[in-house]
């Protein structure tokens, strides 16, 4: 079996869980982080996702073992005089590697375990070694400059992975960064002791808490840890110089009358900390022999906590993008396409609810420049007029330019009303079943929606078959998959199809009929319980536009998904 | 009836577990929760789910019911928390229709 030689610069997660695929699938790997472990990093708010990777990865026991805080929900205090709501994880065992909760945890510690995991199984972990150079000018190999024991050493490897963080080499060496202009914030934080101050279904879940200067996140971690952080425009760095880190911390936080009610009187128990909270990607993730993983590829806000599970899914991916080319050479290109694609997609799914997010709140807020920079309210809006998904997020055409920006503050607004609370504040009294009324509501809307498509309207003339590619979820391996496709290349690329798949949809072209007999047919084909999914997919994808009986387009509502390589959650 | 609609609801719950790794039991299926807490379908997963069962219903009984309608949806105890409430919440509509019994 061929094997490649790997060098992976960063110890986090991003680069553990690299190392740990890329072993699992029979490579060599090495690896150089610069610091020494444990070393403190902020990002302790996991998703399920994450957990679910781990779990494939072996490493379940060891998380137990930790006895990190279980995490069943995010919790938003988004927009002033709006009921609490609540994004929950839970979701049914459709396999073993499906989680209902993250956890919470002290990064020194998380990041520890899985770096001393990857020793412990045989890969190569050198810390205190700065990767200073990288240099991939050669078609078959990859050099890279390493300060070690105090000397400077040249080594080769087949393939890089930079998983180096927002300091990573390549990215910055190659200039491929780019900054959103509009999500330029940055966090100041601490930490309190305080028992979580909520039993029962709130009790682990992280609180997002806006306020007139920006929101405040609030995260129970170990020991009756709780970290506090304030994210906030650029513009107030002239008042943290001015007043200093930690009175602008105290006073700005004491504006925050929500987080100040939960906090209660605790005491603040470590130093007030800063970073830049800037989002960027870049505009290659991975070429020729390198791959860019986590914060070294993209950083957007921390609003979903998706840090850490963006950094393990990239890591996955670029392990089994590795393995498919050194098995599959003439394949690099399209591998690299499928990266490149699949990350981009991931991080801008993000990025849109996020500016829905703050869209929302920044009409419930008092006008202050931070609401103010971040409200979407044109559709010329620079944020959307470069992005073209946010026409396909909003599902019309740019000829209705008002309805694109309404339906735009709706996204934020539908997934508000399924997780609202019953009771105006937060309350021990609050259980995850009291949503279920309000799901089902939205279960019901869609289902109506859905059935009065009585034509759908195939997006050109034939349904194709064109290869792609999916990582294999509990061998990690990268294997080729048929999707759906029409003749200029517009396709769904979350569910592999079949030619009996693809041929419902053929008829579909020619014959155009409405969603009960599509749900029927996909059934027949043994597509019965994804029937919902795929139909949702094809029309986000804009391969599928429905249609009720008065010839009136039927608009579909999308909902948060993220991905946890080979698993789906929705929010 | 209720044994006639116990049989669609676990025909098409059979169906589903055929693409299933981790299979929904079906051994004590009247007190199977569906939706919600311990159910064995998220949001996505019931809409299909209940567009089977409809369809099946339509075939047996030669009428339409509505498994998301206001009525459904608006219970105080919702016709998915068991697949024993959503067997009698069918039993109603279907007496009300007149349904072939």
């Amino acid at each position: 079996m061929a094997r490649s030689k790997v060098a992976i610069i960063g110890g986090g997660p991003a680069g553990s869980v690299a190392g740990l695929t890329l072993q699992k699938l029979g490579h060599d790997v090495t690896l150089y982080e610069r610091s020494r472990f444990p070393r403190y990093r902020v990002g302790e708010s996991l998703l399920p996702g994450t957990m679910s990777i781990l779990n494939r990865l072996g490493l379940q026991e060891k998380i137990d073992a930790q006895e990190y805080v279980k995490k069943p929900s995010a919790t938003f205090l988004w927009g002033q005089d709006q009921a609490p709501w609540t994004f929950s994880f839970a979701a049914p065992k459709v396999a073993p590697w499906v989680f209902d909760h993250a956890v919470q945890v002290k990064r020194e510690e998380f990041d520890q375990l899985l770096l001393e995991e990857a020793r412990s199984r045989g890969i190569a972990v050198h810390e205190e070694c700065p990767v200073t150079d990288v240099d991939l000018s050669h078609p078959d190999r990859v050099v890279l400059t390493v300060r070690r024991d105090g000397k400077t050493v040249t080594t080769e490897s087949d393939f890089v992975i930079d998983a180096g963080g927002s300091g990573g080499p390549i990215a910055r060496k190659l200039g491929l960064r780019r900054y959103d202009e509009f999500y330029r914030n940055f966090a100041v934080w601490s930490y309190f002791r305080l028992e979580d101050p909520f039993q029962g279904d709130l009790k682990g879940t992280t609180y997002s808490i806006t306020f007139e200067d920006g929101w405040v996140w609030m995260i129970p971690v170990k020991d009756d840890l709780y970290s506090v952080g304030l994210v906030v425009d650029r513009t107030k760095s002239a008042e943290v110089r001015e007043r200093g880190a930690d009175e602008f911390y105290r006073t700005t936080l004491a504006k925050c009358g929500q987080a100040m009610d939960i906090l209660g009187g605790a005491e603040q128990v470590d130093e007030v900390r800063i970073v830049h909270d800037w989002s960027y990607e870049t505009e290659v993730f991975s070429a020729d022999r390198f791959f860019l993983c986590g914060d070294a590829a993209c950083f957007t806000d921390p609003l979903f906590s998706q840090g850490v599970h963006l950094a393990s899914q990239s890591a996955v991916s670029a392990a089994a993008a590795i393995d498919r080319i050194t098995h599959h050479g003439d394949e690099k290109d399209a591998v690299h396409a499928w990266y490149n694609r699949t990350y981009r997609e991931a991080y801008e799914q993000y990025h849109q609810f996020l500016a829905s997010f703050y869209t929302f709140a920044s009409f419930t807020e008092p006008d202050s420049e931070f609401w103010r920079k971040r409200r979407i309210t044109e559709s010329d809006d620079e944020r959307l007029t470069r992005r073209k998904w946010f026409e396909k997020l909003a599902g019309n055409g740019p000829e209705d330019s008002a309805g694109t920006v309404a339906s735009f503050r709706d996204r934020a607004s539908t997934m508000i009303s399924i997780g609202r609370h019953q009771r105006p504040g937060l309350s021990d009294e609050f259980s995850e079943s009291e949503l279920n009324a309000a799901r089902v509501r939205w279960i019901s809307d869609l289902t109506k929606r859905l059935n009065s498509i009585s034509r759908f309207r195939w997006t050109g003339g034939k349904a194709l078959l064109k290869p792609y590619y999916r990582v294999e979820p509990l061998g990690f391996r990268l294997e080729q998959r048929e999707v759906l496709a029409n003749e200029d290349d517009l396709d769904m690329t979350q569910y592999p199809m079949d030619d009996e798949t693809r041929q419902i949809f053929q008829d579909l072209a020619e014959e155009e009929f409405g969603y009960r007999t599509l749900v029927k047919r996909l059934g027949a084909v043994g597509r019965q319980e994804l029937s919902t999914q795929i139909v949702l997919r094809l029309m986000e994808a804009g391969l599928l536009t429905g249609y009720d009986e008065h010839g009136e387009t039927v608009v579909v509502q999308g909902r948060l998904h993220f991905g946890g390589v080979g698993v789906e959650y929705e929010v | 009836m209720a044994e006639r609609i116990q049989s669609i609801v676990v025909a098409a719950l059979d169906e589903i577990n055929r693409t299933r790794e981790e299979k929904i039991p079906t051994d004590n299926v009247l007190d199977l929760c569906l939706y919600g807490d311990a159910g064995v379908f998220e949001s996505m997963y019931l809409v299909a789910f209940l567009s089977l069962v409809e369809e099946s219903l339509e075939d047996e009984f030669g009428v339409e019911v509505s498994l998301t309608s206001e009525k459904a949806v608006s219970r105080r105890v919702s016709p998915f928390s068991s697949v024993r409430r959503l067997i009698a919440f069918v039993e109603e509509e279907l007496e009300l229709v007149g349904a072939r019994g």
